[in-house]
């Protein structure tokens, strides 16, 4: 009897400890089949390498910091698929030199991407760094590249900090701040959506962040916040949350979800009977290019305000489109837009003085003047908060041809981070 | 009043569909004393392999998709078929183990492997074909539930996390005691969504603090020994 009981209450803390085990595991996200990537991932750079050193030319050695295992893999395995496409316009040279990109896998882990850029930065010693998908990793190695002085492309983490109160010299960003997507939409909001709206968004840094900056711009522009919503991060199920917003009082729902939290969130938009009763606005992540086709026509009605859109009307736009899907027969996401205009910013920063990759502080001068027509619109850095100046769209999804497609609706021209 | 009823049956509906993802592995483990931990990763199968169905050839019919008046309240009327085939595995798997020649051979080899073996049944067939029922019954869970959790990698581990957690607030091996904890997680993670949004992430995890506290065998587990 005694043993029994014994027996059961072992049972037990076995069951605790394995839950425990598996919360752990579900935190770090698959670090299991990491190891085997890195290995390959290496040994494809390896091979690069030696290919580079027998052409005896001397090369521009990049290190791309990107996630290629885990929950950001497919924005990784985008942002560098749209590198390569630039670096392939301009045939891999710059000033006469190779260029060699060196890739990688942090999977989006901040210990991991410390060791990696260290790997870059000690035993390969390249000359630019660029990436990060996960702010928080950008943040881990911040001051590692501040005090080694190696320029820093950032071409897609978008925490505030990095060009606010984290800057750096050498650190300069090619994407957007969480700032830019939330406030753009506060005005245009109150002007053309309603004056009471509720925020839903993913409690962490990046839903609080951008939730924060389009409260600001909004109750500026004179509209009310109802009330804040905060589910979960990879929350699964959002009934509960959907029958409170049902019965609010508000214009508008604003909301910040992205990857499968979007995709659920939309859907179960509609399947609670709320879309085309309270509008649905939000940042652009909601309809994304790669989460739409998981959302089936949910998504219809949505304005949301991006950097970028697929169906933006320009000629530069289109021409990376068409190149895009050329090469990959895919559809270019955000990330890829990113990826293309970062190795854009590096070629031409080191055009401008003639390959010369031996002074950082000329690198990021360099960087500091690049100014072009991106895809996005014009394209230009702040000297002061050393991020992009770039224009914003409000788009709006509509059904074409029997599927979901975004539409430009309105341009903010010229978005600059407050920088504080 | 009209949005604690729809919460109810919102409730309900999850706390279901939590019942369909648990109870193949609260089958398998209340009969093989095996705790199958790949039982995440065939709900991931399942949900899968729904999920290329329904895209490729199979579309959920019309009636299905839709939504409809509760409590005044738009519903869908998916969340309503959920807690109906919940009831219906639940019936189904109490007659198959209580009622049956199959279910009376698996409880009798339980009690004594070899006894059962020494009356001609070869009890090492009708044990995998138990394990391989959970199994099915995982899979099944994931076809049901990918309509309203989504796929994506990774999913497996929630899932499992959270099947775990309603395994050992019910009680180890208890097929009722599995019942009662899915309702009761549904209730309690609806509500405090409703009106605690704060602690909705871990309370599920502060109740089956408290059971093991006061019950260390579960809400409804078998005293061993």
């Amino acid at each position: 009897m005694k043993k029994g009981v014994f027996f059961v209450k072992v049972k037990q803390w076995f069951m605790l400890a394995l839950i425990g085990c598996l919360m752990m595991i579900t935190a770090c996200s698959s670090n299991t089949s990491s190891n085997q990537q890195n290995n390959a991932s290496s040994n494809t750079t390896e091979s690069e390498s030696q290919t580079s050193t027998a052409s005896a030319t001397e090369t521009i050695k990049i290190g791309a910091l990107l996630p290629s295992t885990g929950v950001y893999a497919s924005l990784g395995e985008n942002l560098g698929k749209g590198m390569e496409l630039y670096f392939d316009s301009v045939d891999w040279k710059v000033g006469g030199k190779k260029i060699e990109l060196l890739k990688e896998d942090t999977e989006a882990d901040p210990q991991v991407g410390l060791r990696k850029a260290r790997k870059f930065i000690d035993e390969d010693k390249v000359d630019i760094l660029t990436g990060t998908i996960s702010t928080a990793v950008a943040y881990a190695i911040r001051d590692e590249v501040d005090s080694k002085k190696v320029p820093f492309l950032v071409s897609h983490a978008g925490g505030n900090d990095l060009t606010r109160s984290m800057r750096s010299d050498y650190i300069w960003r090619s994407s957007f701040t969480s700032w830019q997507i939330g406030n753009s939409m506060g005005q245009w909001a109150y002007d053309n959506v309603g004056k009471k709206v509720v925020i839903a968004a993913a409690d962490y840094a990046f839903g609080q962040e951008v939730s924060a900056a389009f409260k600001e711009a909004f109750t500026k522009a004179g509209g009310e916040i109802v009330e804040e919503i905060y589910p979960p991060l990879g929350n699964n199920d959002y009934a509960s949350y959907l029958t409170k917003l049902n019965n609010s009082d508000a214009d508008a729902v604003y909301a910040f979800f992205a990857g499968s939290d979007a995709v659920r969130f939309v859907k179960q938009y509609e399947e609670f009977g709320l879309k085309g009763k309270l509008p649905l606005i939000g940042s652009g992540w909601l309809v994304a290019e790669d989460t739409r086709p998981a959302q089936g026509n949910a998504p219809e009605g949505i304005k949301a305000s991006i950097f970028w859109d697929y169906n933006l009307d320009t000629p530069e736009n289109k021409k990376f489109v068409a190149d895009y899907e050329a090469k990959y027969g895919q559809r270019p996401s955000l990330e890829s837009l990113e990826g293309y205009d970062a190795a854009r910013v590096i070629v031409e920063a080191l055009t401008s003085i003639n390959g010369d990759a031996s002074d950082p502080k000329k690198i990021v001068d360099a960087i500091a003047k690049v100014e072009f027509v991106s895809p996005r619109g014009p394209f230009k850095f702040d000297p002061e908060t050393h991020h992009v100046i770039q224009n914003m769209y409000i788009v709006e999804n509509e059904i074409r041809d029997g599927k979901t497609e975004n539409k430009v609706i309105h341009t903010i021209e010229q978005v600059k981070d407050p920088g504080q | 009043m009209d949005i604690l009823g729809i919460q109810l049956v919102n409730a309900l509906s999850y706390g279901m569909l939590l019942f369909i993802i648990t109870s193949g592995l609260s089958l398998v483990f209340g009969i093989l004393g095996v705790l199958n931990l790949a039982h995440g990763s065939m709900y991931m199968m399942g949900a899968y392999l729904a999920f290329s169905l329904t895209t490729k050839s199979l579309s959920l019919p019309a009636g299905l998709q839709g939504s409809i008046q509760v409590f005044g309240q738009t519903f869908p009327v998916y969340r309503l078929l959920v807690i109906a085939i919940g009831l219906a595995v639940g019936i189904c798997l109490w007659l198959l183990q209580e009622k049956t020649r199959f279910g009376a051979i698996i409880r009798a080899g339980l009690v004594d492997k070899e006894m059962v073996g020494g009356l001609g049944i070869n009890i090492k067939l009708v044990f995998t074909s138990v394990f391989l029922f959970g199994g099915i019954l995982a899979g099944f869970g994931g076809g049901i539930a990918a309509h309203i959790l989504g796929i994506y990698p990774g999913m497996e581990f929630q899932t499992l996390i959270l099947a775990l957690v309603v395994l050992v607030i019910g009680g180890l091996g208890s097929f009722l005691g599995t019942f009662v904890a899915s309702l009761l997680v549904g209730l309690l993670e609806t509500f405090s969504k409703y009106f605690l949004p704060e602690v909705s992430l871990f309370i599920i995890f502060v109740l089956m603090a408290v059971v093991l506290v006061v019950k260390p065998s579960g809400l409804l587990g078998k005293k061993v020994g």
